[in-house]
């Protein structure tokens, strides 16, 4: 298991390597200068020759790039164009709450899905089965910042109920979890039944109901079991497509989170923060893939890590 | 094989014709294209004709859907939305399925390092949230909309560039495709005459779902502003412009986003229908 870990954790690096060029790539596709950028439009030549220099671009593009990558192994990201501010601690500050709504809306979307996967797959071909799968289906289709517009307009301007943006209280988690839950939801929906209805087919599931298990025990005890292992990786992939979800939700709800404070800054153009948020969240979803795949061999007995 | 391959399209079709899901999927994705190609003469309205003393008015019997800030009619601006949707998503869909049928087919095909530096390249490409990746290319390259046909066509072709690989390497040792490499056909000719047909089935029901994920985006692009320009019309765009008056006219927000779902659904539950009628391995899924 551990020669496992370490073989996937050595795997990833060639990976990250490749997202390095990328993220780097677009620093320097940038039209225009990024001292002139800064300075505005009254600055003198001098001016910006000076700022290039203070800031390095005046060097040849491979130690500019090694320097990066030499400081993102070190921790440090850069500084802030804007505020001059460090951008690995300013990231890090605004990742809570990003984390926080793609925890809460996966936790929605989970205890939907499954258990209405489930249902569906056992009655499969029933009302109720074409009832959910379109629903799932519906839910996969709805752009998530719509969605929250319209939760915004029922539970905040006609019924008072929720707060339409900024964060604090679990009151103000709902909706915006909900809205970037919902297509999650109805993706974790269509593979559980699929899976489901998967297993319910093979022999072991026969075997067990032959030998005169309870219905109820064979569906939980045994097909769900199994049924639910494709959906650990689902979880973990839309863990990390959640990240980027979230940029559109917390902009509709105007919610602090890693995602919206980039696209302030993006809109900026201060490159080192974007580029900084976009290793950042490369990383995150590396991460979780290997520990997904992990979990996946604690669950499946079958799968060896030799 | 000739015969082969094209009772396998009709068996397809047969089933494809059983399946309501696959034709309720179908009427939608066609009544609007024929929404977007004959727009001017659909349209009550001219689009972008304003008339403020006629500002925010509710769905009535004359403006069905309501008049939006500037007066201008939002069902009139919602039929002539439809053709940038459609053609993003189609477009997009198209950039994304070369690339990846290219590097896939390559990667499939040749194995060893080449496989392995493309197949290293999807990973990184993955790992990058698609949204983000595309705001940092617009970021880059300035709003408009063909800079977001840009962003979204190079960030989303992962999928089936692994698609394709795996079904390459499904067929590569195949008898035909060894009969194809004895009778010394070139590499080119047997991924194009032998391996990519085998794959298309599947293609096309990648491609059918993965439409809606580029209208999805492009809205969302076009709501943080960064898409249409304003004397062009987008759903997304649309939703922008009458946000801040969400709470005078939920109508100008409402109608739009419903069109987006609607036609993301029409050609999901087509693409649905398309993989129970052309994957005969998923038929009961």
């Amino acid at each position: 298991m551990q020669t496992y870990i370490l073989k996937r954790l050595i795997q990833a690096i060639p990976v990250l390597f490749i997202v390095t060029i990328i993220v780097f790539s677009l620093l320097h596709f940038l039209p225009g200068c990024p001292a002139a950028n800064i300075l505005g439009e009254e600055a003198t030549g001098e001016q910006i020759q000076r700022l290039r220099e203070a800031m390095g671009l005046n060097r040849p593009i491979h130690i500019q790039y090694l320097e990066w990558v030499g400081g993102i192994l070190q921790g440090d990201f850069g500084t802030s164009l804007r505020d001059g501010r460090e951008v690995f601690p300013t990231l890090m500050r605004r990742l809570p709450a990003t984390v926080q709504l793609v925890i809460a809306s996966l936790f929605i979307s989970t205890i939907i899905g499954i258990p209405v996967g489930v249902i569906s797959a056992i009655r499969q071909n029933s009302l109720l089965d074409s009832f959910t799968r379109i629903f799932a289906l519906l839910g996969v289709s709805i752009p998530n910042f719509w969605l929250g517009l319209m939760l915004i307009l029922l539970f905040s301007y006609q019924l008072g109920w929720l707060p339409a943006s900024g964060r604090g209280t679990l009151a103000h988690l709902i909706m915006p979890a909900i809205a970037l839950g919902t297509a999650s939801a109805g993706l974790i929906t269509r593979l559980t039944r699929s899976s489901m209805l998967e297993i319910i087919r093979t022999d072991f599931i026969r075997t067990a109901r032959s030998k005169g298990l309870m219905e109820r025990r064979v569906i939980y005890g045994h097909a769900l079991k199994n049924a639910l292992l494709p959906v650990t990786t689902i979880v973990g992939l839309q863990m990390g497509y959640g990240l980027g979800g979230a940029l559109i939700t917390e902009a509709v709800f105007a919610y602090p989170g890693i995602g919206h404070f980039t696209y302030e800054r993006l809109l900026a153009r201060d490159m080192p923060v974007v580029m900084g948020n976009l290793f950042l969240f490369a990383l995150m979803f590396i991460l979780i893939n290997i520990f997904t795949d992990i979990a996946y061999g604690f669950l499946d007995p079958r799968i060896r890590y030799d | 094989m000739e015969e082969k391959s094209r009772s396998f399209y009709q068996d397809a079709f047969s089933r494809l014709k059983k399946s309501p899901t696959a034709i309720v999927g179908l009427i939608i994705v066609l009544i609007f294209i024929l929404i977007a190609a004959f727009a001017p003469f659909i349209a009550p309205y001219d689009p972008f004709e304003m008339n403020l003393r006629n500002r925010q008015q509710a769905p009535s019997w004359e403006h069905p859907f309501g008049t939006d800030f500037f007066g201008r009619d939002v069902m009139s601006r919602m039929i002539f939305g439809a053709r940038i949707s459609l053609i993003m998503g189609i477009t997009v869909i198209a950039v994304r399925a070369f690339i990846g049928i290219v590097l896939g087919l390559i990667a499939g095909y040749y194995g060893g390092w080449v496989e392995t530096i493309i197949m290293r390249l999807t990973d990184a490409v993955i790992a990058f949230p698609g949204i983000i990746l595309a705001l940092a290319i617009m970021a880059v390259r300035g709003p408009g909309l063909f800079n977001v046909f840009f962003a979204l066509s190079i960030v989303g072709w992962t999928t089936f560039c692994r698609l394709v690989r795996g079904e390459v390497l499904s067929v590569r040792e195949r008898d035909y495709v060894m009969a194809a490499r004895g009778l010394g056909a070139s590499d080119l000719k047997i991924m194009l005459a032998h391996i990519l047909p085998n794959i298309m089935p599947a293609i096309v029901i990648y491609a059918t779902l993965g439409i809606a994920a580029p209208i999805i985006s492009e809205a969302g692009l076009s709501f943080l502003g960064l898409g249409a320009r304003s004397d062009q019309i987008t759903w997304g765009f649309m939703i922008s412009m009458a946000r801040p008056y969400i709470r005078y006219a939920w109508w100008s927000i409402t109608f739009p986003g419903l069109a987006i779902v609607v036609v993301v659904l029409g050609f999901n539950l087509l693409g649905d229908g398309l993989r129970d009628a052309l994957d005969p391995r998923m038929k009961d899924v």
